[in-house]
């Protein structure tokens, strides 16, 4: 069982003991009532993550556990700089209970976690001090600077891309020597959830410590707090630490009730695009790619457009839930994602879409490569490099590599074409433009889906889908077998979705554009949104965005 | 009114509206109970899980009043529930009774085999043939099996009682049961199978007309039910590999088999060759291998008397590819064909 954002266990059990804990852990020094509930709470959110663990016994240990935690309380809850410890604690336990494989595989993978944690944090502080001792940075705080890089890069290379890189280089000396034997073995090396977030967050930590644009936190539960705050951890969106230093320096000792309202909306929004939109078009995708040898033009674009608006709308609620449950918790997160589909060019996409990635590819990869400063030529190779590694970023497959490379060729075309003065003559057809380009290199993200890269037919679902949208495979809507509801076999609920929600993304406002108005008709109306999603949660399905 | 009383008004009214939705459609749930999780046997339940257990429970309750009481037990899931006890009382002369219940897992044998053992003592103890699904030995966190009958529930620790009633009426917040509750409601009661005969005296199962209009569209039907089992079993559960919870369980079943002289007959289920493809990469061959390596290995010890026979390949014993109501439930045609295949080996026999 794992614990996601849009399960039962999340949202009636972790969250309130989690906000609990958070919102009331200063006020019940001396309210033993309160203390009491809030250990009860907790004791439950314990025996759960036993029980999930297959132990439904632990249940019986509640009677011992309150108790214990109500020690541990009494000894704690004085001191305020511990709120930061429940939290990180509480988030730890949220990253152990999100592994689908269990208990024991969270428990194995959180020191990843933690170490990267340990080593950035006294990095940072190494870094400072050589910078407060010397004015400035030395060779010392580089090189400290660059083994924390190291240590970063190195976890993901080694938990990400060993196997990737060992099943490539059999496949290379396969091809040279047209055997079939093995040149190294490849590891099978379980992905830590989360990896590419927190070794970024970690990553930006040292170097903006380094470039001397943030101090160090205050201490480690602070630095804890920061990597492993649970809205964000395992799906981004990737928060520096310079966006919420001060907030975490200054906690809020009250929910303000705008903080709620803003919370509880962007929560329910998010909850609402994941359970009933992005997992309704997950139906009709998934069935679409599971035949993309009988897609045709019709079909493929009906699955290309399909899966465009799935993770637009998945990947965004992410965020959007991400975003609420920090309102929730008195803090607040820099928007992801700004309407990336109304996007005129490339480069107006990766502003729009996954803002916090782009950002930090930005400030951390393209402009150290030089940015635009050293002429028009390196800067469209730098624009192509961080691509191609943001590509690498998203997955270790080829198809990955290649979207990377596709859109770096894209911004380097586009960038080549506006300064000549080749640009659309109309608004609409920038967008429309911009839109396809997108849609068509969707296929080759979607096709680097875990379980079709782990069976090697990720190029094949590729080609396929592709030549079927380019009309190699037919004008009309192919073979496909799976429906004898109408005549055009694509059912049509299916192509109202699609159509609404493609006049939906490009007209509507997104949920940060949306002023809240607090009445208490939104009220009900976001009640009808969050009763219709709560109603939907029975079979909760992992976020499209775990898998990075 | 300042804005500050206005967003905290917005919160209150919203919580409030939404904790009163859900209860409105978790009382009209409850009123009506489609899927019987009450126990309170509405006239406008739908057939369910709960149903089929029930009536396993009273007909073998029945069939123990018999003078002949079954000499041969067919346990499993609603795979099993498809093998007839008729073909195999015309192979052995036996007198045989399907015990299996949809979903079934070790934890339901178990629970079954605590009233077999208080019914039918010493000479008395059936012949075990358990139809078991590679995937069985998942932890399903909450069994909600067998467990939810009165009868067999004392057995079931009280911690997993507690969490099995607490999912049960959890299903009433849920749209699925929202929409059989309309469903029922709109049909004025007795939609569905209620009312009708799930299972003839043996506790084989009788199909309804909707079910065996499925078979019509069997290649169709194929790849969504596995589609949906793949969601169940591998995203839901998280099946990934033998827990030691359900083996404990089967191991518990031979035991008191083997206590009553009996070496149960353990037959590994097949998949349809349509969803044995389909379910290629969550590599399902890797894991059946790890169940039957498992089972291998307790047979090795020596400790555990069964046998045990592979027909996870539908050809092994002949299954017509067309004879299949999806990827994984077999019709009568082909489980009369693994029935023989058994009986040729003398596997139905004690």
């Amino acid at each position: 069982m794992q614990l996601l954002f849009n399960s039962h266990p999340f949202l009636l059990l972790f969250l309130p003991a989690l906000l609990l804990g958070w919102w009331v852990a200063h006020t019940t020094a001396r309210n033993w009532l309160r203390r009491v509930v809030m250990s009860s709470l907790i004791a439950i959110l314990l025996a759960y993550v036993a029980s999930s663990a297959g132990r439904t016994e632990a249940l019986a240990l509640l009677p011992l556990a309150i108790p214990a935690i109500l020690l541990g309380w009494w000894v704690t809850v004085d001191r305020p700089h511990y709120r930061l410890g429940y939290l990180a604690f509480m988030s730890w336990i949220f990253y152990v209970l999100s592994y689908h494989e269990g208990v024991l595989t969270g428990l194995s993978l959180l020191p990843i976690l933690l170490m990267s944690t340990t080593v950035d944090f006294w990095a940072g502080k190494f870094i400072q001090r050589e910078i407060d001792m010397h004015g400035d940075n030395t060779r010392r705080s580089k090189r400290m600077l660059v083994s924390a890089l190291t240590f970063n890069l190195g976890l993901l290379a080694i938990f990400k891309y060993l196997g990737f890189f060992a099943a490539s280089l059999n496949d290379v000396w396969g091809a040279l020597t047209s055997g079939g034997t093995q040149l190294v073995s490849v590891p099978d090396i379980i992905l830590p959830i989360g990896i590419s977030f927190y070794t970024f967050n970690s990553m930006s930590y040292t170097i903006d410590i380094y470039r001397q644009r943030v101090k160090p936190a205050q201490g480690i539960l602070e630095y804890s707090a920061f990597v492993a705050l649970f809205p964000h951890l395992i799906a981004g969106p990737i928060v520096r630490y310079s966006d919420i230093d001060t907030q975490l320096r200054k906690l809020h000792t009250k929910l303000s009730g705008e903080m709620a309202a803003l919370g509880l909306w962007f929560l329910i929004i998010g909850l609402f695009k994941k359970v009933v939109v992005a997992n309704e078009l997950a139906l009709h995708v998934d069935r679409l790619y599971g035949q993309h040898e009988a897609l045709a033009v019709l079909s493929g674009w009906a699955a290309a457009l399909g899966y465009t608006l799935q993770l637009y709308f998945d990947f965004s609620a992410y965020s959007d839930m991400a975003v609420g449950l920090a309102f929730l918790m008195g803090l607040r997160f820099p928007q992801n994602f700004n309407s990336p589909y109304k996007a005129l060019n490339p480069s107006d996409f990766w502003r729009r879409w996954h803002m916090s990635l782009s950002r930090w590819l930005t400030d951390y990869l393209y402009i150290s490569l030089g940015g635009n400063r050293r002429g028009k030529l390196m800067t469209l190779r730098n624009l192509f490099i961080t691509m191609f590694l943001g590509g690498l970023w998203h997955g270790a497959a080829w198809v990955f590599v290649l979207w990377g490379m596709l859109h770096g060729a894209g911004l380097v075309i586009h960038r080549v074409a506006a300064d000549a003065g080749f640009v659309p003559p109309w608004r609409w057809l920038a967008r429309l433009m911009t839109f396809v380009f997108v849609v068509i290199l969707w296929v080759p993200f979607r096709s680097g889906n875990i379980d079709l890269v782990k069976a090697g037919v990720s190029t094949e679902v590729m080609n396929d889908v592709l030549g079927a949208m380019f009309g190699f495979n037919g004008l009309g809507i192919g073979h496909l077998s799976y429906s004898d509801a109408t005549a055009f076999q694509v059912p049509l609920m299916f192509i109202a979705l699609l159509a609404s929600l493609l006049v939906f993304v490009n007209v509507a406002p997104n949920t940060w554009e949306f002023k809240l108005r607090p009445t208490r008709w939104m009220a009900l109306l976001t009640a009808i949104l969050a009763t219709w999603s709560l109603l939907k949660l029975s079979a909760p399905s992992p976020f499209l965005y775990f898998q990075f | 009114m300042d804005s500050f009383d206005q967003h905290q008004i917005f919160v209150r009214w919203l919580l409030a509206a939404t904790l009163m939705m859900i209860m409105v459609v978790g009382i009209l749930n409850w009123i009506v109970d489609p899927t019987g999780v009450t126990g309170r046997k509405t006239r406008w339940q739908i057939a369910d899980n709960t149903m089929v257990r029930s009536a396993k429970l009273d007909l073998y309750e029945r069939a123990l009043k018999r003078a002949d009481k079954p000499d041969v037990l067919l346990l499993g899931s609603s795979r099993t529930m498809k093998f007839n006890p008729a073909t195999v009382e015309k192979l052995t002369g036996l007198r045989t009774f399907n015990a299996a219940v949809s979903g079934g897992v070790p934890q339901d044998a178990w629970l079954f085999m605590q009233l077999v053992k208080e019914h039918q003592k010493g000479d008395d103890f059936p012949h075990l043939v358990w139809g078991l699904d590679a995937d069985a030995f998942r932890t399903k966190r909450v069994r909600d099996g067998l467990a939810t009958d009165p009868r067999v529930s004392k057995f079931v620790p009280w911690s997993d009682r507690v969490a099995i009633k607490i999912a049960s009426l959890g299903t009433l917040t849920e749209m699925q049961t929202l929409q059989a509750t309309m469903r029922s409601l709109r049909a004025g009661g007795n939609a569905d199978d209620t009312g009708k005969r799930l299972f003839d005296n043996n506790g084989m199962q009788l199909y309804s007309r909707r079910f065996e209009k499925r078979a019509v569209l069997r290649n169709r039907a194929i790849r969504r039910q596995t589609t949906n089992y793949a969601n169940f079993v591998f995203e839901r559960d998280g099946w990934d590999r033998v827990e030691d919870g359900p083996l404990e369980e089967f191991k518990s079943v031979i035991r008191i088999a083997n206590r009553h002289g009996d070496t149960p007959t353990i037959f590994i289920t097949p998949y349809h060759p349509i969803a044995e493809a389909q379910l290629a990469k969550y590599d399902l061959v890797r894991r059946r291998k790890e169940v039957l390596d498992r089972l291998k290995s307790l047979q090795a010890k020596g400790d555990l008397s069964f046998e045990l026979v592979d027909l996870s390949d539908p050809a092994t014993f002949g299954a017509d590819d067309a004879e299949w109501y999806d990827g994984v439930h077999m019709r009568e045609a082909n489980t009369d064909r693994a029935l023989r295949y058994l009986a040729d080996r003398r596997l139905l026999t004690p």
